[in-house]
């Protein structure tokens, strides 16, 4: 039996009465598409813009099924019920059936795949703009790209994603999307159905009505199948009051206790290392003047180094500037998106140095072991720390506080408790703010929103002047709402679980952090600072500002393996069409836990 | 097993010596840890045996293969490659590795004492030598003088 076609007078109906409702009412879409017909419009496209699940319980296993402990009974979503296994494959789908309960990737936190990342039981939120629809999956916050710029898959040898690369197409208002280069590591659902990397899905997106998407996806892989098959969901759109994507990292959850340090009962007894923090009072005063001030110049003393041949500063190619500009927050004379944003999309990366040294940031890692990562010569011959205020660069720490970035970075070459190892290494998302010096990103824009696509990481920031998040939820990228003024993205950072560390380093903050950052663009549109005031006061003395600079990569650029992590395509011998691959830590997934734990003492 | 595959400073001259030769280009480099936290500098191997998976994946690929003992005991060993980016600017092609390919791997064990390294040459069954690290910390990726340790 086909589930859908029993079911669907039934959708139909619910999706009549829906939409004599929202006729009457205040669309939950784009006002820009409600113009034509009874569904979202972009451009004349439907516009599948929103947050999106199914109901439908085809995670549970795809194919009819009852009488289990574990799983509610259910018809399936496979055309004509059964998946055409080939013999061998049919065997192991009966052992992953047998051994479900452990070895589902889900259950690890892995990312889920295609198509089952569309019908497993969380959101997702689809980002349209003209030539992609961006799609955020709130299990492990992983981005899928659908191109529908006209750009044929890759040539030449497969990748192994594990979302696939997607290039669409559409035949009249269905959304075709054809998407191959699948690695073997994801199942289709939590019964143990499978795919080999021969994978090959063809999906078909379809607005039933303004809230309700058919979605059905065709399934072919000569290992494992027969023949294509087909199965069929229904997305609802969410409604609800507030509701809203919140980043689901669980993968995390093994070891993100051990992160940030925490101010225990024994730290306050004796501080060695704390001769070196401001007087608190003035301070204070100090860092909110200079907040509210617009960004001062930043750069290095152009000192020559003294005697010899001075190692350069640390970080390869990677440390480009010692100086960079200021850039005055001002009106912005660029172009602007329909909604009235500056349009400041494109691909980014900061001008100086990665995370290795928070306050040096060319200096390298301190205690490195090969010393050759280590550049001699004097301080101000490397790019100024990234804390602009206070004058001497330093964080503001509390003596415990600072204790604790001692004791991390006294142990970080030689980890031999597992706090000491970087949570990046674990694939643990970079948070705010090292996610704007670890490798390039992308930022797309929506009405509404401003998308960050990090390379360890995704944020969303909210631009519709809703409120922060229920304070006990705490994340790795924050919870982030924002507004422009003039040339400025102004956005307002709480629910900050603080996990992330700012460096090699070990800088932190406690859950408590409020962050408020100005993106100050310039009008030329080639350049950015990120100009961001940190306050908590139970890891600070006062509050305190962190300048990060950073410049647009274009099609002009080659491709790289760290600022421009890209791959440029040609359509026809148009202008090129720059295109981020996804990115996903495959060591979360595979044997990098092995390798990062802790060695035993010798 | 360890004894006879994990070799001592003979490998790690092999590495400086191998690197001397390659170009490096540090703007391909990059690394999603610091090769210090994670490997260990002091614990040179030397491994041939025959590949039964290549990964090709971000952040690093890696590189699973079976390496046979004097007493007949196999050991399945992982060892971490570049991005996939970076190593096809060093000419290296997903299909250029394929499971029953002999391979030979000089790099770094893992400091936890896995059977697991850092690969910073690999010798491929058509005898190409690729620079396959890509961490930009890694003793021979930064350096060409490892043996100052």
């Amino acid at each position: 039996m086909n589930r859908l076609d029993a079911k669907m007078p039934h959708v139909l109906r619910i999706g009549a009465i829906a939409v004599a409702f929202l006729a009457a009412t205040a669309l939950p879409f784009s006002a820009s598409g409600a113009s034509r017909g009874s569904i979202p419009r972009q451009d004349g496209k439907p516009d599948f813009s929103g947050i999106w699940e199914s109901s439908s319980g085809a995670d549970y296993d795809l194919e009819p099924h009852s009488d289990r402990a574990d799983t509610p009974p259910g018809v399936g979503v496979v055309d004509g019920d059964t998946i055409p296994y080939l013999p061998a494959a049919l065997d192991q789908r009966k052992k992953n059936f047998e051994g479900r309960a452990t070895l589902d990737p889900s259950l690890k936190g892995w990312t889920l795949g295609t198509p089952r990342g569309i019908y497993y039981p969380e959101p997702f939120q689809i980002f349209q703009r003209k030539g992609d629809l961006t799609l955020v999956f709130e299990f492990g916050h992983s981005v899928r790209t659908i191109y529908t710029n006209g750009t044929p898959h890759h040539g030449g040898e497969a990748q192994e994603y594990w979302l696939g690369d997607s290039r669409a197409h559409w035949e009249g208002d269905t959304l075709v999307v054809d998407v191959t280069d699948f690695n073997d590591e994801t199942w289709l659902d939590r019964a143990g159905n499978f795919h080999s990397e021969a994978l090959h899905v063809i999906e078909h997106w379809t607005f039933l009505d303004a809230n309700t998407i058919s979605y059905r996806a065709t399934i072919e892989d000569p290992n494992v199948f027969s023949r294509p098959w087909n199965l069929e969901v229904v997305l609802n759109r969410h409604r609800e009051k507030n509701f809203q994507l919140i980043e689901d990292y669980r993968y995390t959850l093994a070891y993100d206790g051990l992160y940030p340090p925490q101010h225990g009962p024994d730290d306050d007894h004796a501080h060695p290392g704390a001769s070196n923090t401001p007087d608190t009072a003035t301070a204070n005063e100090s860092a909110k003047a200079t907040a509210a001030a617009p960004q001062a110049a930043v750069s290095a003393s152009p000192a020559a180094a003294a005697g010899g041949a001075p190692r350069p500063p640390g970080g390869g190619a990677i440390a480009r500037e010692t100086s960079f500009p200021a850039i005055a927050s001002a009106p912005w004379h660029g172009p602007r998106l329909a909604d009235g944003q500056p349009d400041v999309q494109g691909h980014w990366s900061n001008t100086i140095a990665n995370h290795n040294n928070f306050t040096d940031p060319q200096g390298g890692v301190p205690g490195d072991p090969n010393p050759r990562n280590i550049p001699t010569g004097p301080r101000e011959a490397r790019a100024p720390s990234r804390v602009s205020d206070p004058p001497d660069g330093q964080v503001p720490f509390q003596p415990w506080a600072r204790e604790k970035v001692a004791d991390f970075q006294a142990h970080f070459h030689n980890p031999t408790q597992p706090q000491y190892i970087e949570p990046l290494a674990r694939c643990a998302p970079a948070g705010v703010p090292k996610s704007l010096y670890w490798h390039g990103y992308e930022i797309r824009q929506y009405p509404g929103y401003v998308l960050f696509l990090f390379n360890s990481g995704t944020r969303i920031v909210h631009l519709d002047g809703s409120p922060h998040l229920p304070d006990n939820i705490k994340l790795w990228n924050a919870d982030s709402r924002g507004h422009w003024e003039g040339n400025t993205l102004v956005v307002d950072v709480a629910n900050d679980n603080s996990k992330a560390l700012f460096g090699r380093t070990g800088e932190f903050a406690s859950d408590k952090v409020h962050i408020v950052e100005r993106y100050i663009f310039d009008n030329s549109r080639q350049r950015y600072n990120y100009v961001a005031t940190f306050d908590d006061p139970s890891v600070y003395l006062r509050p305190f500002t962190v300048t990060i600079p950073a410049k647009r990569w274009t099609a002009a650029d080659k491709p790289n393996g760290w600022h421009f992590e890209t791959v440029l395509a040609n359509i026809d011998g148009k202008e090129p069409v720059i295109e981020r691959p996804e990115r996903i830590c495959v060591e979360n997934n595979g044997p990098f836990g092995q390798v990062a734990v802790t060695p035993k003492k010798k | 097993m360890h004894q006879h595959n994990v070799s001592g400073r003979p490998a790690f001259l092999a590495i400086a010596l191998a690197l001397a030769s390659v170009s490096l280009s540090p703007l391909e480099a990059s690394a999603h840890h610091a090769f210090s936290a994670e490997f260990d500098a002091e614990q040179p191997i030397d491994l041939t045996g025959t590949v039964t998976k290549f990964k090709w994946t971000n952040p690093h690929s890696w590189l699973y293969f079976d390496v046979k003992a004097p007493d007949g005991k196999v050991t399945n060993w992982g060892v971490e490659f570049g991005a996939p980016n970076s190593l096809e600017g060093k000419g290296l092609k997903k299909s250029d590795i394929k499971a029953g390919d002999s391979i030979h791997i000089v790099g770094y064990r893992a400091k936890n004492g896995g059977p697991f390294g850092y690969s910073v040459t690999g010798t491929l069954a058509d005898g190409r030598v690729i620079q396959t690290g890509g961490a930009q910390d890694a003793p021979g990726a930064a350096s060409a003088k490892p043996q100052t340790y």
